[in-house]
């Protein structure tokens, strides 16, 4: 789907087209399970349960969303926000609760070009490439660009503890958000 | 931010926040390169998050493998959480089965057509647009649906068309009291088809439906101008009353176990 079919989608699904919302669906829900899998204290019914959460609140909210560009950082937002208040502690549960409550207001839609979604998945890809052959690189590898498999399935295929898979996934998250910012924060700068 | 070995912490965060153009000029500088110690800061969660990096990184992390596979079980499961009426796919062995009943269908008695001489340019054959259905039940029978079938509400609509021509095609359903809505948006092929969507064979669930039930097959010979019509016609949720288009009725009875 292109970005404008996307969009027209996104119109369409606003309006209670059903057909709209299942090709929504079909198109990001690997993006949504993909955010739940990374949270290696959920369980297969739990993810599903992220995902299912997530376009049902999205769909009834779909009106509210003023930037059609903005809809799938939206998603993983929900989504984030839902993982973590299924996985975590109370204290998080009541802030994941908060953000739930204005997410739709908070994503930002202006994105500078420098940081549109193919440059960053980019990213991403060259990041992973540059890790030094061995452990930390597989599991970035078979997490974000296999893309089929949960962080507890990946800890039981390398033999690992669910943490330590955990702990090289959230590793590999941040390094992409510390490249990530710095390139916002260029663009801001330029 | 004159502290050239200054890292991320909670307070250059909230500047950055902030777009303070000190910390943001300083740190694009400083992370454009690896950095352990701004990388576990920002492997937890923060509170604030202004500039939307969680969603930004989410959304390329994601996006990396590529296109997810179908997920027609999680779909079906959703649909039923979103509102009626319901639109179903069969696809796999079931869908091959009932085609192959539906490709049987094909009965003059079960197809209904109404064409307006709007459609009919000077000189042209007009667009002959039929429809006939049949209707998958719980207990795993297709029977042939004819006009004013009563159903039960578990009952999916699979329905089967003939087109004199390619055409692009809105299916909607009307019921008395309620807005029309839109199910959903086809190309049409040449000759008779079942109605598809990809490789699923599309219909309509009846699940939450009671009484009269129309459903309308609205049609325009693909070419210039059609899609704009089949979009309009969407647009304003209404059966343009210039269109080809081809209606079955039925009724929707919860105590209705069979036709």
């Amino acid at each position: 789907m292109t970005e404008e079919e996307v969009a027209v989608c996104i119109q369409r699904a606003a309006r209670g087209e059903q057909d709209a919302c299942r090709q929504l669906y079909q198109r990001f829900h690997g993006s949504v399970r993909r955010v739940a899998f990374g949270f290696s204290g959920l369980g297969p019914a739990e993810v599903e349960d992220v995902v299912q959460e997530t376009f049902a609140r999205a769909f009834r909210e779909l009106p509210r969303l003023q930037h059609p560009r903005a809809f799938s950082r939206w998603l993983v937002t929900i989504a984030r926000n839902h993982a973590l208040a299924l996985s975590r502690g109370e204290r998080v549960r009541a802030l994941a609760a908060e953000h739930l409550s204005r997410e739709v207001e908070d994503i930002a839609p202006a994105v500078p070009p420098s940081l549109g979604v193919e440059r960053r998945v980019a990213v991403v890809r060259a990041l992973i490439e540059e890790l030094p052959e061995g452990p930390e690189k597989e599991t970035a590898r078979l997490f974000y660009l296999e893309g089929e498999l949960s962080a507890r399935e990946i800890a039981e295929r390398l033999g690992l503890g669910k943490s330590a898979v955990t702990m090289r996934l959230e590793r590999f998250r941040a390094r992409v958000k510390r490249e990530l910012l710095a390139r916002l924060l260029a663009a801001e700068v330029e | 931010m004159a502290d050239t070995g200054r890292h991320l912490d909670a307070e250059g965060w909230r500047a950055l926040q902030r777009k303070e153009p000190e910390a943001v000029a300083y740190f694009a500088r400083h992370l454009a390169a690896p950095c352990d110690v701004c990388e576990e800061f920002l492997a937890a969660e923060q509170e604030e998050d202004a500039l939307g990096l969680e969603a930004l990184a989410d959304e390329a992390l994601g996006e990396a493998a590529g296109p997810a596979r179908e997920d027609a079980v999680g779909w079906a499961r959703l649909r039923r959480r979103l509102g009626a009426p319901r639109r179903a796919w069969l696809a796999g062995a079931v869908a091959a089965a009932v085609a192959a009943g539906l490709a049987v269908l094909v009965l003059p008695q079960v197809m209904r057509t109404e064409t307006t001489p709007s459609q009919r340019i000077k000189g042209t054959v007009p667009l002959v647009l039929e429809l006939a259905a049949m209707a998958k039940l719980p207990n795993g029978e297709t029977p042939p649906v004819r006009d004013d079938t009563v159903l039960p509400p578990e009952a999916v609509v699979l329905l089967h068309y003939h087109s004199s021509e390619a055409a692009d095609a809105l299916l909607l359903r009307e019921a008395p009291g309620l807005p029309t809505q839109v199910l959903g948006r086809y190309e049409l092929e040449p000759g008779t088809n079942p109605l598809r969507e990809g490789a699923d064979l599309a219909g309509v669930s009846l699940e939450g439906e009671q009484g009269p039930v129309t459903l309308v097959l609205v049609a325009w010979p693909k070419g210039p101008g059609s899609r704009e019509a089949v979009e309009q016609a969407a647009g304003q949720g209404a059966v343009p009353p210039d269109a080809v288009r081809a209606r079955l009725h039925l009724r929707v009875d919860p105590g209705h176990a069979a036709p």
